[in-house]
């Protein structure tokens, strides 16, 4: 039981690898003591699902939101295919002259203006971008564009995000040019969340684990439900 | 309602208290738990997930420091030590508490003598 509480629990914990070693190694050893006095089950009810014990007990890095510029260049390495296909799809539309058939970033559409092959391309390229990379995300918070520039995207209490999120916040890929729509969010909060990132409770954030942070922890008397940003 | 009224009243205190209880001797995190929540029934029960932000966060102010330990036979425990800075910062909060407990105990007889 503690071991697999234990695996759980690291899988939830957003901190850079020193510092989850050292919560897995408390909490291992918090709940080898339980045990022995005969309380676990006590202490893992005060403690709750591996996720909430991450959200408590864990993680106290403090989370600072990504710089904008690195975001975009991140997007751009994880977005490529949806994006050659896109600017290519439009390239070659108005090469053919009116009308304009596709937009960047290219869209879907459930209408004569797309042949098989064109509505092909795009739904490998939009399967990529959204589930593809999604879980790619999903697994480390991290997608190569992200690996690369040092980012990570996380939930916004704190933890890990889990798939549904990881695929979610990235539905306004499928829209066509309203994804601009989504992305004018980043410049209205101080988390740079786009829509979807609020929707899906989720930020992205400097790598605790590449960017050398000294961490202060937060007040734990303070809401909970919301981490404190940086 | 009274377990809602305590936590509420404790949320505050839960530095002052880790601070006293490790004014006298170094603990680890789960002997820190069964102390408190032993200590008096009017004590609200502390959750691991209260108590190791604290404690970590104590750590990161150096008002605490902490060692893994082990005992005779006893697998390696993280224990937690106040620090000379540490000792300072709960002198501080006593005086505040006492402060604050003064203040509103004169408050309250206020409201007690005109009933």
């Amino acid at each position: 039981m503690i071991d697999s509480y234990l695996r759980e629990f690291d899988r939830w914990v957003v901190a850079d690898p020193e510092r989850k070693a050292e919560y897995h190694a408390e909490l291992e050893a918090h709940l080898r003591e339980a045990e022995k006095a005969g309380d676990l089950l006590q202490v893992l009810e005060r403690l709750g699902d591996p996720r909430e014990a991450a959200r408590s007990f864990g993680p106290t890095t403090r989370l600072v939101p990504a710089p904008i510029r690195r975001r975009l260049v991140a997007a751009a390495i994880d977005h490529a295919p949806f994006l050659v296909v896109s600017i290519g799809l439009a390239v070659l539309s108005i090469l053919d002259g009116p009308p304009i058939r596709f937009a960047v970033p290219a869209m879907i559409r459930i209408d004569d203006t797309m042949d098989l092959g064109d509505t092909l391309l795009v739904v490998g390229a939009l399967a990529w971008s959204i589930i593809g990379i999604g879980l790619i995300e999903t697994r480390s918070g991290r997608t190569p564009g992200k690996a690369l520039l040092g980012l990570q995207t996380v939930s916004a209490d704190g933890t890990a995000i889990g798939p549904g999120q990881g695929i979610c916040r990235r539905v306004p890929l499928s829209l066509g040019p309203l994804v601009f729509v989504d992305l004018l969010f980043v410049g209205a909060n101080e988390r740079r969340q786009r829509l979807f990132d609020l929707l899906t409770h989720t930020v992205v954030v400097l790598d605790p684990g590449r960017s050398g942070q000294s961490p202060p922890v937060p007040d734990p008397s303070a809401d909970r439900s919301t981490r404190p940003w940086r | 309602m009274e377990d809602a009224i305590r936590r509420e009243l404790a949320r505050g205190t839960i530095e002052l208290v880790l601070l006293a209880l490790l004014a006298s001797g170094s603990r680890y995190g789960y002997q820190i738990i069964s102390e408190l929540n032993n200590l008096t029934e009017s004590t609200p029960e502390i959750k691991e997930g209260t108590l190791y932000p604290v404690l970590h966060r104590l750590e990161d102010a150096g008002h605490v420091v902490s060692s893994w330990e082990a005992h005779d036979r006893t697998p390696p425990r993280k224990y937690y030590q106040l620090t000379t800075v540490g000792r300072a910062r709960l002198s501080a909060l006593r005086a505040e508490w006492d402060r604050l407990t003064k203040g509103i105990r004169k408050v309250l007889d206020l409201e007690g003598a005109e009933t």
